[in-house]
């Protein structure tokens, strides 16, 4: 696999009442095309940031990232950010700009079959639950069909039922194509689930990087998966 | 079922008061050449329906409100479009227009008279001051209080500054200018009869302030009467034809009923 983004001393300083705070240190990373990566971390570890500089929310204070420019990319967010006044349907199709119906019409048939908000597909933001405007953010940025998808914990306000759901749906699509991912997390479980690299992150750098790929049976064997979650919460609390 | 009974209900003061009224004035209680009878008020009512005066009047002080608030919008609009997308203006113009903001626009009839003439102009002016303030208000907050989170996803998805200002900026504003309007065209209705009584030749107002000279007390209270059902009847629907251009974020308790959750 070609790596497509090369991220060489990235970091990103704030100033808040005249203290200098890093929120990102010196972080050197290489993500392969059509890879997975999860971010794993403590809330306020910088991983957001991170995030938000890659899809170029923010700047970064040094440091540069190589690759993005030539592909597209797209946000999902914690919040499933829809428009109120659109329903699901107009939500999912809000990124595209050419909306000839004969062309976009089949692509957001396919969304709203994969992510099962058919019969939602009339309603709007604030008549759905949460996990339905979660999909619909989903389906916004799948349709937007860009080759990198930035997910900044997009199940994180999601009850459990409905964040295992949405796991397991998460990992059908993206093993089926061949679209990068970088979902960042606070939840461990979640990390390895989903991830075909687990990054764990703290204080503004990468301090553990665990490739999975290899380890295909991870999710069966029940007793290496809980050594991993025991390294890297070891880290985390290190 | 539900609705009817709120119809009754709001049905009930009126006509209370309207049974006080009517026995009090049979009675003799009230004297008639200061409070006329509901009898008489009604046949008074038809007669300057039949010989015309009261739709004249109407559709005069109509036609001054729709004037006025058409004019008021374009204006109010475009300024606060400007000033929501400028940021830097707004320390050059809001002093100036809060200082505005606090004038009756009754109290400028005289000098308007002075310069405008007893014509339309005047009244129009006054229209357009007293609406100036809800739409541009309005306006103004509901575009540069957009949620930025929702600015974010557009930068997401590559929209340009003119993009994202036709499908997020202004979409989220509607409902907030919608409520700029209502509460304009109540103001205009209320600042427009107050010009008609101090200067003017026709419309609602002036159709009372020549009935107090003829001692007609009947006339006025058709005239006052008017102005309230008009009143009621343009909010009315001016509201059902904007309920369809609020999405739900914006009138809550009005929208209610299309609340329940899908799961």
């Amino acid at each position: 696999m070609k790596s497509i983004i090369q991220i060489k001393n990235l970091t990103k300083k704030y100033k808040i009442e005249g203290r200098e705070i890093r929120a990102l240190n010196n972080i050197n990373l290489e993500i392969n095309g059509g890879s997975f990566t999860t971010i794993v971390g403590k809330s306020g570890c910088g991983k957001s940031t991170f995030l938000r500089i890659i899809a170029g929310l923010e700047t970064a204070t040094s440091g540069q990232i190589f690759g993005t420019n030539k592909i597209k990319s797209s946000l999902v967010f914690q919040e499933a950010r829809l428009m109120p006044w659109l329903t699901v349907e107009e939500n999912i199709l809000f990124p595209l700009k050419n909306k000839k119906k004969n062309k976009i019409q089949p692509k957001v048939e396919e969304k709203l079959q994969l992510l099962g908000l058919k019969e939602f597909k009339d309603a709007y933001p604030d008549q759905i639950s949460g996990g339905m405007a979660q999909r619909t953010a989903l389906g916004r940025a799948l349709i937007f069909e860009s080759d990198l998808i930035l997910m900044d914990e997009p199940l994180g306000s999601l009850d459990a039922f409905n964040r295992y759901k949405l796991q397991e749906e998460l990992k059908n699509i993206f093993s089926e194509n061949d679209k990068t991912v970088i979902f960042v997390t606070h939840d461990i479980d979640e990390a390895i689930f989903l991830g075909d690299q687990v990054l764990v992150m703290d204080s503004g750098a990468i301090i553990e990087q665990f490739n999975l790929k290899k380890e295909l049976n991870l999710l069966k064997d029940k007793e290496k998966y809980l050594e991993l979650k025991e390294e890297i919460l070891s880290e985390l609390k290190a | 079922m539900k609705l009817k009974s709120k119809k009754i209900k709001a049905l009930i003061l009126p006509l209370l008061i309207l049974i006080c009224w009517y026995l009090g004035s049979e009675s003799g209680f009230f004297n008639s050449y200061i409070l006329p009878s509901p009898a008489r008020i009604l046949k008074t009512f038809l007669d300057l329906l039949k010989n015309g005066l009261l739709i004249k009047h109407l559709l005069v002080s109509f036609y001054r409100v729709f004037v006025g608030f058409s004019l008021t919008f374009v204006a109010a609009f475009s300024l606060a479009l400007l000033i929501a997308l400028n940021d830097w203006l707004t320390d050059y113009i809001t002093p100036t227009l809060e200082f505005i903001r606090h004038i009756p626009p009754i109290a400028l009839i005289p000098i308007l008279i002075l310069w405008l003439g007893i014509g339309e102009k005047p009244k129009i002016t006054v229209i357009i001051l007293a609406t100036f303030f809800p739409v541009f208000l309005n306006t103004l907050s509901g575009i540069s209080n957009c949620d930025p989170k929702l600015k974010e996803v557009g930068e997401i998805f590559g929209l340009s500054k003119w993009e994202s200002f036709y499908r997020i900026i202004l979409p989220q504003a509607v409902p907030s200018i919608i409520v700029g309007m209502q509460i304009a065209l109540g103001y205009s209705w209320r600042s427009l009869i107050g010009a008609e009584l101090i200067a003017a030749s026709a419309g609602i107002g002036y159709m009372i302030i020549d009935a107090e000279q003829l001692s007609r007390p009947d006339i006025i209270i058709v005239g006052v009467f008017t102005i309230g059902i008009f009143g009621y009847l343009i909010d009315y629907f001016f509201f059902k034809l904007t309920q369809k251009l609020i999405y739900s974020g914006g009138k809550e308790d009005e929208i209610n009923h299309s609340n329940q959750k899908f799961n």
